[in-house]
């Protein structure tokens, strides 16, 4: 499988906090990676500097055989980055259509008329085409964060990062979420899906990136990853003397 | 009146529709220390909320001596006996050090007991003492926590919550902190731990409570919490 996206000992700080001090992994094509960490492990950071809402002091980011670090979000999301938000903030008083549309238009690039037929296949796939004359502020939580994940499809990416997607839903929503995912998998996108909730992980990904402070400390197949001593270990703290 | 100070059963607390918080009780007798235990965005910092006022549950009930106190404003809580430190310490930054603790003994009941309270928390801390008059914002993180605590002292209270104590603190601080938190226990006071730091918690508390996705999905002795089943509460696995 080929390299779809390679991030190339990053380092990312705020002011002078250094939050990533060095950061290098690569994601292959068509894979769902979960990233986990417990808090402060600079997930989001690592989020943020892939989509372009921060950009690294030094490193490389290389997406698709291009050099994106500098570039800004609405240029990565052009090329095929496209991203959802923990706390989904749809247009409320725009329809669910009306929401997935500006992505396809204004994300894309595309004209309102060529954007039009794929909208409605966004909405069949993520399962709202049923209601894409509701206004968006009217939905529930759960329909709120497939829309925040059709707005990002509406962008038609090569990859789609999820932020904490299932948060917040009982557990069978979150297994709804999980479905998607895997039907979304099934269209060749590559996923990247920061989630707390690690049994929804094991069981969603391809594989695993564990973050503490900043650095990679496990990478590999998600039941490998939460069997390693040290991964478990910056969760549960270590056993003093 | 039986030994239990505080009872939450079935709680369920929500922000809008983000259910944070999706059935969990737990109870503490008078003199214990119970920890709260999980990953980030298990509900624990929520639940805490919506026992200690800040949040009202959407359903389910608490109770403190027997009384239900469910949704009551957190100051009536205070003047009650319960008293919180929350996450960050949240000392007010630009009021010196003696002003934030004397804060704490803003309720009529705990202000009559002011000058010995502060007497106390100054033998606690005795770092408080010396920068009674600096403004508590150029303290050190582990100096800003002792503020906290020291605030919530304050108001004599019965049952302290603490919430995520150890976060972004040095190592040796926070061991420092934990000492005096068995200390306090010892002098009498009942508390609540919410912890990440599973490892530290279970060895501080009498009992345990792990939370997962807002549920509690094991409890016990910390004593006798098998570290394998721990595990896979916390994890999920």
């Amino acid at each position: 499988m080929s390299i779809i996206l390679e991030v190339d000992n990053i380092h990312v700080a705020y002011g002078r906090t250094k939050i990533i001090p060095g950061l290098s992994f690569n994601v292959e094509e068509g894979q769902v990676l979960g990233v986990i960490g417990p808090n402060g492990a600079g997930k989001t950071t690592l989020m943020n500097a892939l989509i372009g809402l921060v950009i690294p002091t030094e490193g490389k980011i290389i997406f698709d055989g291009m050099d994106i670090t500098k570039l800004p979000p609405d240029k990565r999301c052009h090329l095929g980055l496209g991203r959802t938000y923990q706390i989904p903030r749809p247009f409320e008083g725009m329809t669910v259509y009306e929401n997935v549309l500006v992505g396809a238009t204004h994300g894309a690039g595309r004209s309102e008329h060529k954007a039009r037929p794929y909208c409605t296949e966004v909405l069949k796939r993520t399962g709202l085409y049923e209601k894409r004359d509701t206004l968006a502020g009217q939905l529930t939580l759960l329909d709120r964060k497939r829309l925040e994940i059709a707005r990002a499809l509406g962008t038609n990416p090569k990859i789609l990062l999820l932020d904490e997607v299932a948060a917040g839903l009982t557990d069978a929503e979150v297994h709804d979420v999980m479905d998607l995912v895997a039907e979304l998998k099934k269209t060749g996108i590559t996923i990247i899906w920061i989630e707390h909730v690690i049994k929804t992980m094991v069981e969603s990904t391809d594989k695993l990136l564990c973050l503490a402070t900043g650095c990679l400390l496990r990478y590999g197949d998600p039941k490998e990853t939460m069997n390693c001593m040290e991964v478990q270990e910056v969760y549960l703290g270590v056993e003093e003397e | 009146m039986s030994d239990i100070l505080l009872r939450a059963e079935d709680i369920h607390a929500n922000y809008g529709d983000f259910q944070a918080v999706q059935g969990a009780s737990f109870e503490i007798r008078k003199g214990e220390i119970i920890s709260i235990i999980g990953t980030n965005g298990a509900g624990k910092s929520t639940l805490m909320k919506a026992i200690g006022g800040t949040l009202t549950p959407k359903s389910g009930k608490v109770f403190y001596k027997d009384q239900e106190i469910t949704g009551m404003p957190t100051h009536k809580l205070v003047d009650l006996g319960m008293s919180q430190v929350p996450e960050g310490g949240r000392v007010f930054a630009r009021m010196t050090v003696m002003d934030n603790l004397v804060m704490g003994s803003y309720t009529p009941r705990a202000r009559k007991n002011k000058d010995n309270a502060l007497e106390r928390v100054y033998e606690l801390f005795p770092v408080l003492k010396e920068k009674a008059n600096q403004v508590s914002g150029s303290l050190s993180g582990g100096q800003r926590q002792m503020v906290a605590i020291g605030r919530a002292l304050m108001s004599e209270p019965e049952l302290v919550c603490f919430d995520e104590i150890s976060l972004g603190l040095a190592p040796t601080v926070i061991k420092d902190i934990y000492q005096k938190i068995r200390q306090i226990n010892k002098e009498g006071m009942t508390i609540i731990l919410v912890e990440q730091d599973v490892k530290r918690s279970l060895k501080t508390s009498d009992r345990s409570y792990v939370m997962l996705k807002g549920k509690v999905v094991l409890s016990g002795k910390s004593s006798e919490l098998a570290d394998e089943d721990v595990k896979k509460a916390y994890f999920g696995l």
